[in-house]
């Protein structure tokens, strides 16, 4: 069976993170995803993580975000190589791209162009901070992202005096990413209805408050503690020039969810440390029993938010946490998996990809890279019944199929020769070259 | 203009975050989302984070019901479920989080449910997935962010421990966005074949679609950490080494200050700013900007050889000095002028009054019944022929029952019968 995308096409400009994972969760769905590389390559094959020489641009960190994608290497400051997209367009269903707002239309890659080309393109654009407002023209990665809503500050880690950039994952690169496949899909849908393509515009500003969604309305308007600290006191605290450990130190002390706190958290035992996520009264009153925590707020009526309730909260954590020392990890898990508790050990990433649970449940899959050998890749996020999401190619290599996708528009032998001598196309990197 | 999903009927049964998060993408797309409570309703109702307008009504569950209808119904009763089943007759989609033996108890299982609409789209997330030795237990995002490592790449230590991302519930939110991906598919597909399916979906597959490049980037038989994990980590753990000094370890092995100079925060004279370069040209701008050689970018460097690595360590505190002799916004001035991705720190509550993020639409405003307005994300994406409008908030504890019922076709009366019966309240 086919994936539910099953004969759309997808031509991709995108760099690094963001796009590139939404041209892998598209490719996933069943989509046929043509990644369009200048000639020098996405910056991400040049990224910390180099497989082979130099030359030939690959590294893990682009292997990991461009499975399932053929690749072409245009120079789109060449006319000729701009007639290549148009006609790739022209029998295209969804162009992605992520530049800065005034890119597109000088390559000649624009909503307007290109649709005029192919009426119902459905289009979907992908910038840092949005179409409008004072920063629209403004580059910006996940870190700049993280740095400037509150992402940063809000996760409160300190290193060397600054905060500490949220590293286990890109957040907003890959919430944003998702959001690129949400709204293709929906205008896919749409288009199927209506017949009418349209032009998309998501952006990590957007997407990394998205992910602040709790944060953004816990922002009441009878200000909390925190919020009169960050909008009466921050210009002050600012000019008087305190450390930001300080400053960190000040907003972290109005934790703005204390209460519960001890039943979500990670406790070191005996040998290993574990996680508990208790996020309802019943599963809290479970694990208070299971280890004999006395918790006076499962009275009724009583004021989990006044002081004395904040205090026994902080008290009932220190005293968890001796208990937890007590026994074994393998204690705690077996007594809560009775009772129903939500508890699991701690892992390492590098632990994942040998997981009995992982592996039962299809979420690693294994390509062979011609330069980097075995290569893994976090498998479909989706199961589905009647159109299954599949992974079964690795990512290209730079300028793997330029040759495949000029033949495949009607270019003739002698057509791409002249393309690939005028640097318009580029092919395949010869290690050997 | 409607939304992409203009005329789609959603019913939800969900809870907490995850599922709750799915339903109002939905909603923001133009989905009529009908939440499906039980009687004493969603716990995230009566979680203590800030409640409002009454023990039902957290500002937690605010944020993530927005733009749903709710009713409360008794599932465990047979009244109850006629009344679910009616619902699922003119409904398009079913989405549910619980644990995967739940539904069907409930009466609420995909078979069930496509033998009553045969159209039906049904998406459900389990913690760990279908199959697999996990797959009966509960899981939260605390629990999913341990199990598969997301807690230990993040490298934060408080009093030993590792600390979880808590900014955002990260694998939550990854599969509430996977779940309207999900369903946005699947109904682009039935429209082309007529028929709806069942999928599935877990916060699991979507903690590790966030570690992507982590996984990737690791396989590669036998790095210094593949070993690490094969060899030393299981003496350590036997041989009761505190985890904190194995955490020491594993973050001395993962640090690589290539260009870790380029990416990372740095104290101004007056307050931080972030510096974002991921590729070599922007590499190069930067050091320019901030009248730095970085001999790597030389012709011919040998960026493998051990003096590159001691270099790479030097310039993090070459920068450090350099960026502590002027303000946040004289770098930003230089940097931006410069091509260089940068932005100063701030805090989530100045981001409800920030210029960019309204000029945008990126902050909305909603009503509650209970609570008087609240701020919200606005939709992720605009969409120029079916744009997104955020106007419903979240509904109020079983807010929605009459409207909901009188259109599944119950009369007044019928409507009275149900509720003095305790089969909705």
């Amino acid at each position: 069976m086919p994936g539910p995308l099953d004969g759309i096409k997808v031509v991709e400009f995108s760099e690094i993170i963001a796009g590139p994972v939404s041209g892998v969760m598209l490719s996933d769905l069943g989509a046929h995803v043509t990644k369009v590389e200048p000639p020098w390559g996405d910056p991400w094959r040049s990224s910390p993580t180099r497989v082979g020489p130099p030359e030939v641009k690959e590294t893990r960190g682009f292997i990991a975000v461009n499975r399932g994608k053929r690749s072409i290497r245009l120079d789109l400051t060449n006319p000729d190589a701009v007639k290549v997209v148009h006609r790739l367009v022209a029998e295209s269903d969804v162009v992605v791209t992520n530049h800065r707002p005034d890119v597109p239309a000088k390559l000649g890659i624009d909503y307007e162009t290109l649709s005029a080309i192919k009426p119902d393109l459905i289009y979907c654009e992908l910038t840092a901070f949005g179409r409008f407002g004072p920063e629209s023209a403004k580059p910006g990665y996940d870190l700049i992202m993280q740095a400037r809503t509150g992402l940063m500050a809000t996760n409160g880690m300190i290193d060397d005096g600054v905060p500490r950039v949220i590293r286990g994952s890109p957040p907003t690169d890959f919430a944003t990413a998702y959001a690129v496949v949400q709204g293709v899909l929906a205008a896919l849908f749409h288009r199927e209805q209506t017949g009418r393509g349209q032009k998309i515009e998501t952006s990590l500003l957007a997407n990394a408050l998205a992910l602040q969604a709790l944060t953004v309305t816990y922002v009441p308007d009878a200000p909390s503690a925190q919020h009169r600290m960050v909008v009466d006191d921050l210009p002050a605290i600012k000019a008087a020039g305190l450390p930001y450990p300080d400053v960190n130190a000040l907003y972290q002390q109005n934790e703005r969810a204390p209460a519960y706190r001890p039943y979500y958290r990670s406790y070191q035992t005996k040998d290993w440390v574990i996680a508990v996520g208790c996020l309802s009264e019943p599963l809290r009153k479970k694990m208070a029993d299971a280890i004999g925590l006395d918790d006076p707020r499962f009275k009724p009526g009583y004021d989990e938010l006044s002081d004395e309730g904040l205090e026994s909260a902080r008290n009932l954590a220190l005293e968890a946490e001796q208990i937890f020392l007590q026994q074994p990890m393998a204690h705690w898990i077996d007594l809560f998996e009775s009772v129903g508790v939500p508890v699991s050990p701690l892992k390492f990433v590098e632990e994942m990809v040998f997981d009995e649970q992982v592996l039962a449940n299809g979420l690693i899959v294994e390509h062979q890279h011609p330069i980097a050998g075995t290569v893994l890749t976090a498998g479909p996020i989706l199961k589905m019944s009647d159109s299954p999401n599949t992974a079964e190619q690795r990512s290209p290599m730079l300028g793997e199929h330029s040759l495949e996708v000029l033949s495949g528009l009607g270019y003739s032998d002698s057509e791409i020769k002249s393309l690939i001598e005028s640097g318009a196309v580029s092919g395949l990197v010869s290690p050997n070259a | 203009m409607p939304g992409p999903l203009e005329g789609v009927r959603v019913i939800e049964f969900t809870e907490i975050i995850a599922g709750p998060v799915g339903g109002m993408l939905l909603a923001d797309f133009g989905a009529d989302v009908i939440k499906v409570e039980p009687p004493w309703g969603d716990p995230w109702r009566s979680t203590s984070p800030g409640l409002a307008g009454g023990p039902n009504e957290s500002r937690g569950f605010i944020a993530v019901n927005r733009g749903k209808r709710s009713i409360r119904v008794d599932l465990t009763k047979p009244g109850g479920r006629s009344v679910v089943y009616k619902m699922v007759e003119d409904a398009d989609v079913i989405v549910l989080n619980h644990r995967p033996d739940v539904p069907a108890k409930l009466g609420i299982d995909y078979e069930t449910l496509s033998t009553i609409n045969p159209r039906i789209i049904y998406c459900e997330v389990t913690a760990y997935g279908r199959l697999g030795p996990n797959k009966e237990l509960p899981g939260y995002d605390v629990i999913v962010q341990a199990v598969t490592g997301m807690m230990t790449s993040e490298g934060h230590d408080v009093d030993g421990l590792p600390r979880a991302v808590n900014v955002s519930p990260v694998s939550d939110m990854a599969a509430g966005y996977a779940i309207m991906m999900s369903v946005s598919a699947a109904l682009y597909y039935r429209e082309k074949t007529g028929k709806g399916q069942k999928i599935e979906n877990s916060l699991l597959q979507n903690s590790l679609r966030m570690q992507q490049s982590s996984l990737t980037q690791l396989d590669d038989f036998p790095t210094p950490r593949q070993v690490w994990r094969d060899e030393d980590l299981p003496v350590l753990k036997e041989a009761g080494v505190e985890f904190s000094q194995i955490y020491a370890t594993y973050r001395d092995q993962r640090y690589n200050p290539e260009f870790a100079a380029y990416y990372q925060p740095y104290e101004t004279s007056d307050w931080v700013i972030s510096i974002g370069c991921l590729s070599n040209p922007l590499r190069e701008k930067m050091a320019n900007a901030l009248g730095v050689h970085d001999i790597r970018f030389d012709p011919g460097y040998d960026r493998e050889a051990p003096e590159s690595t001691v270099f790479a360590e030097n310039l993090i505190l070459t920068y450090r000095k350099l960026f502590a002799e002027k303000t946040t916004d004289e770098w930003t001035s230089i940097l931006t002028a410069a091509g260089v991705p940068c932005g100063p720190m701030r805090f989530i509550e100045e981001m409800v009054y920030d210029e960019q993020a309204l000029a945008n639409g990126m902050v909305v405003e909603t009503p509650h019944a209970t609570a008087g307005n609240t701020r919200g994300p606005g939709p992720l994406s605009n969409m120029s022929e079916s744009p997104l409008e955020i106007t419903r908030g979240a509904p109020a504890f079983g807010e929605h029952r009459d409207e909901i019922l009188r259109e599944a076709g119950y009369s007044e009366a019928e409507v009275e019968a149900l509720v003095t019966n305790k089969d909705v309240f």
